[in-house]
């Protein structure tokens, strides 16, 4: 598998600058499909997608079903269980067909890649210590 | 090991190209509409950018969010 850059997103407050590890996936609804950037995290239980990047393939959050609830760094939110076909497209590999949307104007600013789906697919391994970072996403069907 | 290592660094790709990261840096809390190699619109709403983006005759756009790292690291 190839070996991923970090996508650099600014500097921060101590100016130092700031890498994450984002792949871009796509997500399809409804025969609609939009691409978004989706930030590999080993702290996020589940894969959590931002509303606004569900909303122009017409998900209205309110009617999605109920869902688990979750908390962040920025606190509670109410995250609720979407379907759809999300994809790495750059390797032509689907990751799920269900997901958590979280509420609008709360969670994060890009889709979050979690543990319970996106890890049972890829190993992922983190090499921040290099300048700029880089990370590579193995896949578990090859690694077992 | 490290031979493994050194041919994946050969063999680096990046996800969104960094000329691209860089413009996108330049626009802290926007919403812009791209693709891999080249930025299409950059708003204040994302269903103004996705919009943009499909007038501009990109069909399945890359919608992001720049992130303000002067807020602070967390992604929230």
């Amino acid at each position: 598998m190839p070996r991923i850059s970090g996508t650099h997103v600014g500097t921060g407050p101590d100016g130092a600058e700031i890498y994450r590890p984002i792949i871009v996936v796509s997500i399809e609804i409804g025969g609609l499909l939009i691409r978004v950037p989706a930030i590999v995290d080993s702290g996020a239980d589940n894969t959590l997608v931002p509303e606004p990047f569900v909303a122009p393939l017409g998900v209205d959050f309110a009617r999605l079903p109920v869902g688990p609830g979750g908390v962040g760094p920025g606190g509670g939110l109410d995250a609720r269980p979407c379907q759809g076909t999300m994809r790495w497209e750059k390797e032509k590999s689907l990751l799920m067909t269900r997901f958590l949307v979280a509420e609008p104007g709360k969670g994060p600013e890009s889709v979050l890649l979690g543990r319970a789906d996106f890890f049972r697919l890829y190993i992922p391994r983190f090499h921040w210590h290099k300048n700029p970072p880089v990370f590579d996403l193995d896949p578990v069907a090859r690694n077992g | 090991m490290v031979v493994e290592s050194r041919k994946r660094d050969e063999d680096l790709v990046h996800e969104i190209e960094p000329a691209v990261q860089e413009e996108l840096i330049k626009h802290p809390g926007k919403w812009v509409a791209l693709t891999r190699t080249q930025v299409i619109a950059i708003r204040e709403t994302p269903a103004d950018a996705y919009a943009a983006a499909r007038l501009a005759g990109i069909e399945s756009p890359i919608l992001y969010h720049v992130p303000d790292p002067r807020l602070g690291y967390s992604y929230f």
